[in-house]
């Protein structure tokens, strides 16, 4: 997975920022060309990225297409092309489909993107980010985020001990069961703060809160994030431009009406396919690099 | 932890910058019209949980502070796997809660909106996370309010008050948290709407949103008292928290 994507390589910043946008602009230009545009490149990175996982991702985000699409004739009558009626008379219409099937593309894009998100920013990242910002609540966060898997660990083992004794949280009634669990989660409780005690002793006699502090982190922003951070403000810059005079308008009832296609329109939508196919270039040229390499060995 | 009544000029000002942006994204739905529903909404979401935050980070929060709010927030998240054998049992709601009574509003919105954060960087950032971020938040902080005023007691409930907390934290899920979490839902769907469908997506939700309540009453009712003794002791014996 690693080799596969070098954008993840880049500055957490570069990548923040690079999802934000994605993310923002997908909820935002509601256009069916940009909507097509975010809906195939958020599945190009993501196969990019996760290779195959990412093709039953998509698959198993067309039901939701589905559902989506095909619900929202039926709250919405307005359009003027009939497809048919139902319940005596209610218009399902071919508009309020072309809205539904708009509305889906939308859905199912930032679902991907987001799956993308949560492969490339990982948590220690997340917390580098905002590690300045917020230095105490990043700090919690990290903790808490270490805490979770010993806990459960934790967790399993009392689980083991009382079922030993009888009390496994998994037999008996239903009632018992849920107070089992109750019982266990007591337990672990007490073992946590008495725990946390001695972490909070610790960090304070090696002086926290005395002076601000530091951060450990292994990530450079370099040249070449200046460089993608500055190309992306660009690209972002000019599709905003576009959307800002008006190129993106569309009526979708009582029957669909777009604004023409200007210039200025097929120059906001690349470049908004540009911004959102730099992190699969990165990763193609990469995989290519690599490949051209390994034939020449 | 602390709920000193002090608040920083700075925090002040953040407070104030974060009403006032919500209240012009509101007012650029209802005045100018602006039809991006999801994202008005989401910036109202993310701007009422700011001064939280930022209040919490400007109090320069001891070691303590911080080591507790992480132990809350992490048992917060893995008491579902207490009940794992239930399916959809989610009693995350009823830790925040009992988190909430014991460190009061400040604390208890912090676990909520944390564990939050928290769950979906291990489950999956989406979409639904600030709404979850601002719907768990307020589960801890409007029962740390009632502890607060003394509307409910701090420990040692009763049988009958454990009762009443109970139902309370049962129809505060179900009709505060999941409507709340609906919304989102409410907004991404879709862009214009009629009585039908904003009615629809709330029906859709309702069998979820009971589950979840389900989950919540019966962590509390088993979990109140032994979970408020437990955070207590350790107020009195190491003086956290407080």
């Amino acid at each position: 997975m690693k080799e596969q994507d070098a954008f993840s390589d880049f500055h957490p910043a570069v990548t923040f920022a690079f999802f934000a946008l994605a993310i923002l602009f997908c909820m935002f230009f509601r256009h069916p060309a940009f909507t097509a545009a975010t809906l195939l490149f958020s599945f190009l990175y993501a196969v990019s990225v996760q290779g195959v996982r990412a093709c039953k991702f998509a698959l198993a985000m067309v039901p939701v297409f589905l559902l989506v699409t095909c619900i929202n004739p039926l709250f919405n009558s307005l359009g003027k092309t009939v497809l048919f009626t139902y319940f005596g008379g209610r218009v399902y219409s071919l508009e309020a489909l072309a809205y539904g099937a708009c509305t889906g593309c939308m859905f199912v894009a930032m679902f991907i993107w987001f799956s993308s998100y949560n492969r490339v920013m990982t948590s220690d990242k997340f917390t580098y980010l905002f590690g300045g910002l917020a230095p105490a609540i990043t700090l919690t966060l990290t903790m808490a985020l270490r805490l979770v898997p010993t806990y459960l660990n934790k967790l399993s083992q009392f689980g083991h001990c009382r079922a030993s004794l009888g009390k496994s949280i998994q037999v008996g009634t239903t009632s018992e069961k849920a107070a089992h669990g109750a019982d266990l989660l007591s337990q672990l409780t007490t073992w946590a703060f008495e725990n946390a005690v001695q972490t909070a002793d610790s960090m304070k006699s090696r002086g926290y809160g005395v002076g601000k502090r530091s951060n450990f982190s292994i990530y450079h922003f370099g040249n070449r994030d200046k460089l993608l951070l500055a190309a992306m403000g660009v690209f972002a810059a000019l599709s905003i431009a576009g959307a800002a005079m008006g190129v993106q308008e569309i009526e979708f009832y009582p029957t669909i009406v777009a604004a023409p296609v200007t210039p200025l329109f097929t120059c906001s939508l690349c470049a908004y396919c540009t911004l959102l196919v730099l992190p699969t270039m990165i990763n193609v040229k990469e995989i290519v690099l690599w490949r051209s390499s390994l034939s020449r060995m | 932890m602390q709920e000193r009544v002090k608040t920083s000029p700075k925090v002040l000002a953040i407070t104030v910058a974060c009403i006032a942006l919500a209240l012009a994204a509101l007012a650029s739905t209802v005045l100018l019209g602006v039809e991006n529903y999801y994202l008005v909404s989401v910036a109202i979401a993310v701007l009422t949980t700011v001064p939280f935050f930022a209040t919490f980070e400007s109090r320069k929060p001891q070691a303590r502070d911080l080591v507790v709010l992480a132990v809350v927030i992490a048992l917060a998240i893995v008491s579902r796997a207490a009940f794992f054998w239930f399916p959809d049992f989610k009693p995350i709601a009823a830790v925040i809660i009992i988190a909430g009574i014991a460190f009061g509003p400040q604390a208890g919105f912090m676990t909520g909106a944390m564990s939050m954060l928290l769950s979906n960087f291990l489950f999956g950032q989406g979409p639904w996370t600030p709404w979850q971020m601002l719907a768990f938040g307020l589960a801890g902080l409007v029962f740390g309010i009632l502890s607060q005023k003394n509307l409910i007691p701090h420990k040692d409930y009763t049988k009958k008050q454990v009762l009443l907390l109970t139902v309370g934290g049962f129809f505060f899920t179900w009709c505060v948290i999941g409507p709340l979490l609906d919304v989102c839902a409410l907004f991404l769907m879709a862009n214009d709407y009629t009585v039908e469908s904003v009615l629809a997506i709330f029906a859709s939700g309702v069998p979820v949103n009971f589950t979840r309540a389900v989950a919540t009453a019966l962590l509390l009712f088993f979990a109140t008292n032994p979970l408020l003794d437990k955070l207590e002791r350790v107020k009195v014996k190491y003086g956290m928290g407080e």
